[in-house]
């Protein structure tokens, strides 16, 4: 017997005997299971095709967190629920991707092991150490604690929890701190002209902290005047994800009640200084918990993820969450943000596709076009009315019994996704907060069947959109100065229309362009 | 923590760790009831375990899960900006289906519903191919394995190629036993063709045409004794049997798809090329371009296997309704481990091929990870100026590049080490002038106490392009050295494109040879070497890249 066929037979002997406590009947089982859920979630035509989307089971919350791009490639961790303990733990599972697009999925991230003093791995973002080293910083569900943890592999497939956890305590209660703060959803960076660690604790308030080591932290007060925070009284502080933006600091975060907004200003001497608050999502959108990351190229992208309001009615195909398109954010020279999708998007086109240089729409008519679909991009400049809403239908069965429309009111000022019709089951309403119900929303009641987003034309500017729809969810990128995003059902086979539509105005559509877009999730 | 230790610990955690158990109930596969979170629990930890196998690769193709024993890549076909791939694998014991997947950049795979298996008549989809029609839809043509056995025809229900829906008339070309069609000749004499393995079918002056392969047709009327594939039995050979001998392939022609009438055989086996044991299965006829790029030339390419020597090709000419073939070449030499062919045309004009590359791992070890099936990189296939076949990745790889690095001029007479710890998914570009060494090249995948290792190398002496393995892995795999006729022109420098993907490595050889071995290294080694012997060569330019995983997981 040669030495290698030895070595083979005792490999063999050695998991032979392993393998004899293992019932291969149920490898087998295992198999199917796995590919029968994989092909069953396939088969869900509402699940997008090149949104990320979680891979299977309950991902609600879904948020994407610790983004980092990291030696060539974007990481991105999501909040899912491992129900495998038989209760619902957060867990972070961990996607990788060289495109932004196509995403290769890592053992988790960050999961909770038994001594741990948390029970979930909830909200937080990456940064980097003094030394250059990734870190995660997040909150401990169940523990009122924040947390870090590094990764010294430069693939980032191995995390560690610091040594120096927990790095913020809720204050208990009765002690004089009670009520400044809490340990909640944290975001942390190193900076270098102070050579100190800052870290901003979200909640009902914002608080900041300041530390040269990660393990001894100081509390500097409110991050975000409690006073003066231009915010409903009801909203909190939450999913905080604080950078540099152009020559300002820019916080992205959510309330629970109204979701993403953002706050841009300076920040100096230790003081975060407001001169700007806006809003990325309106009542009856669900773009919520959103995550940023600085790339290679220097671009700020953000995630958010976008909760499903999907009706009770439809099947469940064994999987929840999806996560907005990626986002490029810019500062115009006046300081104006800018929110773009990535031009990587492009690569997405299928061939072929529709062109059209112009188009003359008489008053209140609908032109259908020539290309259809549940999945495209659709780009287009539209001008005329300066009293009249137009815009665009889509998901539209040709009976007109489906059709959800994207319009904008010049005389409002705002962009409006009305979904009323999207659904055959109608009027479709939508609940008009996020996740929290605050007891009562300025101008809305409890639903809403549109979202409103302010928007206005400059003098002389043509309307430009830049639209991707994808099975159930839409997104509107307007002037490159908006965005607006809307989860809708629509539940005949047939609502694949695309339609421009005028009101009592005329309209010209220009520079049309619409692509059907290919698919990048594995299923 | 040392190799052994980790070894061991495996051990400990499949004692430990027995998988999750559920079942699959109709009621949550029909998506009317909730699926059970046991389901749930059960994909994700199944996915961990693909996902912790050291050899699982991250952008070669691997099946999704399940057993690809055989694996063959199958029903490849491009539309629409799509480029659609079946994978064979058994979906229990002996049922055998084909999943389906789709990928724009054919690196990046989305996986569908399998497009056919087992049922309707037949038990078993057994190899085959893809052709799309005039109309826009496309045709699966199989093996139907058991059952009503012969060729069975699949076709596209929905623009997305979602749903498949087997032809009512099937088997079109029925088997009068198990692989073999026997017919009559003119004078009532019998004669035998295989139903068996059908290529792609092509569309010719408003006519369909589709080959079958001969395997069985072989075993039983050409057969002759040792080396003979898989010939289980010898029984007496028949006086007509070396009309049976070597590679065949039969030509079958239809008006419509459903009636197909026997042609004649297709081109004639020469024992200069092959031997006549060897069978022609898994056969793929498609026109070879002028370039990597696309391009019109007046040749053929017929991909197929033997089941003896594994991956061959003939180009030739193809006319009235016969091929001559002018060049015969392999794809895997010292064995047969590079294997069944699939390959398409795209809108390009690309001509490009998978195979299915045997997976040496201990079964035991496949159990436990619950995959195997790998396929090469797509290799772009054209016909050079002097006749023979040029080949090279597809351009769409240079986009999983990242972390790029160049060095330039360095003289080797010896070992020079490039890289201690290189990345685990690797693309090295190196070029050699190839001096007075005797051999020179690259090694992979080298552990730091230099215990394992895998070389690649330009043998001068030989005039071959040689992958070692023999060192590669303490554990498993075939430990060889797979050597394949390359030789240098005069004054032409060797240019070896290695990719390196965890369990399988592969080397192009100036856009006219290529290699591909699974390897299977345990101590985790990631050194990459320049080297020469028996003489100096200078390497002129060496690239790198970091290559970033494709596969979903």
């Amino acid at each position: 017997m040669s030495k290698s066929t030895i070595l083979v037979t005792l490999g063999l002997f050695v998991t032979g005997v392993c393998f004899g406590q293992y019932d291969k009947k149920d490898d087998q089982e295992a198999i199917n299971t796995s590919r029968k859920l994989r092909q069953l979630i396939h088969s869900d035509p509402h699940r997008p095709i090149f949104h990320f989307a979680a891979p299977e089971g309950i991902a609600m919350p879904f948020d994407p967190n610790g983004g980092i791009y990291w030696n060539g490639k974007y990481h991105l961790g999501y909040i899912y629920q491992n129900m495998e303990s038989g209760k619902r733990e957060h867990f972070w599972g961990h996607a990788v991707s060289k495109d932004l697009f196509h995403w290769s999925l890592y053992p988790d991230m960050l999961d909770v092991k038994p001594g741990d003093i948390e029970n979930g791995i909830f909200s937080g973002g990456a940064f980097l150490s003094r030394e250059g080293v990734p870190h995660i910083i997040y909150h401990g569900e169940g523990s009122g604690t924040n947390l870090i943890a590094y990764s010294k592999d430069k693939d980032l497939r191995t995390w560690t929890k610091f040594e120096g956890n927990p790095v913020l305590v809720t204050p208990p209660k009765g002690s004089p701190m009670e009520e400044k703060y809490k340990a909640w959803d944290p975001e942390a960076w190193y900076d270098k002209k102070t050579d100190h660690y800052y870290q901003i604790s979200g909640g009902e308030v914002a608080g900041l902290f300041k530390s040269k080591d990660l393990y001894k932290w100081d509390y500097l007060g409110d991050f975000i005047d409690r006073n003066d925070n231009k915010l409903f009284s009801y909203e909190d502080i939450s999913c905080p994800d604080f950078f540099r933006i152009g020559d300002k600091d820019m916080l992205v975060f959510i309330s629970h009640h109204l979701g993403t907004q953002y706050y841009i200003g300076k920040f100096e001497n230790d003081k975060y200084t407001i001169e700007k608050h806006g809003r990325m999502n309106w009542p009856g959108g669900t773009f919520f918990a959103p995550e940023q990351l600085v790339d290679d190229k220097g671009r700020n992208i953000i995630w958010g993820w976008v909760l499903e309001r999907k009706p009770g009615a439809l099947p469940n195909y064994g999987w929840s969450g999806i996560m907005s398109l990626p986002r490029v954010l810019t500062l115009s020279k006046s300081g104006e943000l800018q929110i773009a999708p990535p031009e990587e998007v492009k690569s997405l086109r299928l061939p072929g596709g529709l062109k059209k240089k112009a188009i003359n729409l008489e008053a209140n008519t609908e032109t259908t076009l020539p290309l259809e679909g549940t999945s495209l991009e659709i780009k287009l400049d539209l001008s005329g009315p300066e009293k009249s809403a137009y815009g665009i239908k889509v998901f539209c069965s040709p009976d007109g019994r489906e059709e959800t429309v994207i319009q904008y009111d010049p005389l409002a000022r705002e962009i409006v996704i009305d979904f009323i019709k999207s659904s055959v089951q109608q009027p479709v309403e939508m609940p008009t907060h996020c996740i929290l119900i605050p007891d009562k929303i300025e101008g809305y009641g409890k639903t809403t069947t549109r979202q409103r987003a302010p928007f206005e034309l400059k003098n002389g500017e043509k309307l430009q959109m830049n639209i991707f729809i994808d099975r159930s969810i839409i997104e509107v990128f307007v002037n490159g100065r908006q965005c607006v995003t809307q989860v809708v059902y629509p539940t005949l086979k047939e609502s694949t229309q695309v339609k421009l539509f005028t009101t009592s105005e005329p309209v010209l559509a220009e520079n049309l362009e619409v692509y059907e877009m290919m698919e990048t999730n594995a299923y | 923590m040392n190799t052994t230790t980790k070894w061991m610990l495996l051990a400990l955690c499949l004692l430990a760790a027995p998988m999750v158990k559920a079942q699959v109930q109709e009621s949550w596969v029909k998506a009317d009831k909730n699926v059970p979170s046991g389901v749930i629990s059960s994909t994700r930890e199944f996915r961990e375990r693909l996902l912790s196998d050291p050899h699982r690769p991250a952008f070669h193709f691997a099946f999704p899960e399940g057993n690809g024993l055989p694996g063959d890549p199958n029903g490849a076909f491009y539309h629409n900006g799509l480029y659609h791939l079946m994978f064979l694998y058994q979906r229990t014991d002996k049922t055998f289906a084909w999943g389906h997947a789709s990928s724009k950049d054919l690196l990046h795979w989305r996986y569908y519903p399998d497009a056919i298996g087992p049922g309707e008549g037949d038990e078993g989809c057994f190899s085959g191919g893809a052709f799309v029609d005039d109309d826009g839809s496309a045709v699966l043509s199989y093996w139907m394995l058991w059952g009503a056995k012969g060729i069975g025809l699949a076709k596209s229900k929905d623009p997305a190629f979602s749903r498949w829906e087997k032809l009512a008339a099937n088997p079109v070309i029925k088997s009068t036993e198990w692989g073999i069609t026997a017919m009559k000749d003119e004078s009532g004499k019998p004669f035998y063709v295989g139903s068996a393995d059908p290529s792609n079918i092509w569309k010719k002056d408003g006519k369909y045409y589709m080959l079958t392969g001969n395997l069985l047709v072989l075993r039983k009327f050409g057969s002759r004794g040792e080396g003979l594939p898989a010939n289980f039995k010898e029984g007496t050979l028949p006086a007509d049997s070396v009309n049976y001998q070597g590679d065949r392939l039969y030509l079958f022609e239809s008006p419509n798809l459903t009636d197909w009438t026997y042609k004649h055989e297709f081109y004639k086996s020469d024992r200069k090329w092959t031997e006549k044991t060897e069978d022609n299965m898994c056969p793929s006829f498609l026109p070879l371009p002028s370039s990597p790029n696309g391009g019109k030339s007046n040749k053929h390419l017929l991909l197929f296997i033997s089941h003896n020597l594994g991956c061959q090709y003939y180009i030739g000419d193809y006319r009235e309704d016969q091929f001559f073939p002018s060049e015969h070449g392999r794809m895997t030499w010292t064995d047969n481990a590079y294997f069944a062919p699939e390959a398409l045309v795209d809108d390009k004009g690309r001509q490009i091929m998978w195979s299915w590359i045997f997976d040496d791992r201990p079964d035991s070890l496949k159990n436990y990870y619950g995959w195997n099936g790998i396929y090469g990189l797509p290799r772009s296939l054209w016909v050079q100026k002097d006749g023979t076949l040029g080949m090279r990745p597809v351009d769409e790889m240079k986009s999983l590049r990242t972390n790029g690095k160049e060095t330039k001029n360095i003289a080797l007479s010896g070992t020079s080490t490039l890289f201690e710890k290189a990345n685990e998914l690797l693309e090295i570009e190196v070029t050699i002038k190839p001096g007075t060494a005797g051999q020179t090249g690259v090694v992979i995948g080298r552990s730091p106490d230099g215990k394992e290792e895998t070389v690649i190398y330009y043998d001068a002496v030989e005039k071959k392009l040689k992958l070692d393995a023999t060192r590669s892995s303490l554990r498993y795999g075939r430990r060889n050295i797979e050597s394949a006729p390359f030789e240098l022109k005069k004054g032409e420098n060797l240019v070896l494109n290695i990719f390196v993907d965890k369990g399988i490595v592969e080397v192009f050889a100036n856009d006219r040879q290529a290699i591909a071995r699974t390897v299977y290294p345990t101590l985790g080694g990631t050194g990459v070497q320049l080297f020469s012997k028996g003489g100096n060569s200078s390497v002129l330019s060496v690239k790198s890249w970091d290559l970033v995983p494709a596969n979903p997981y």
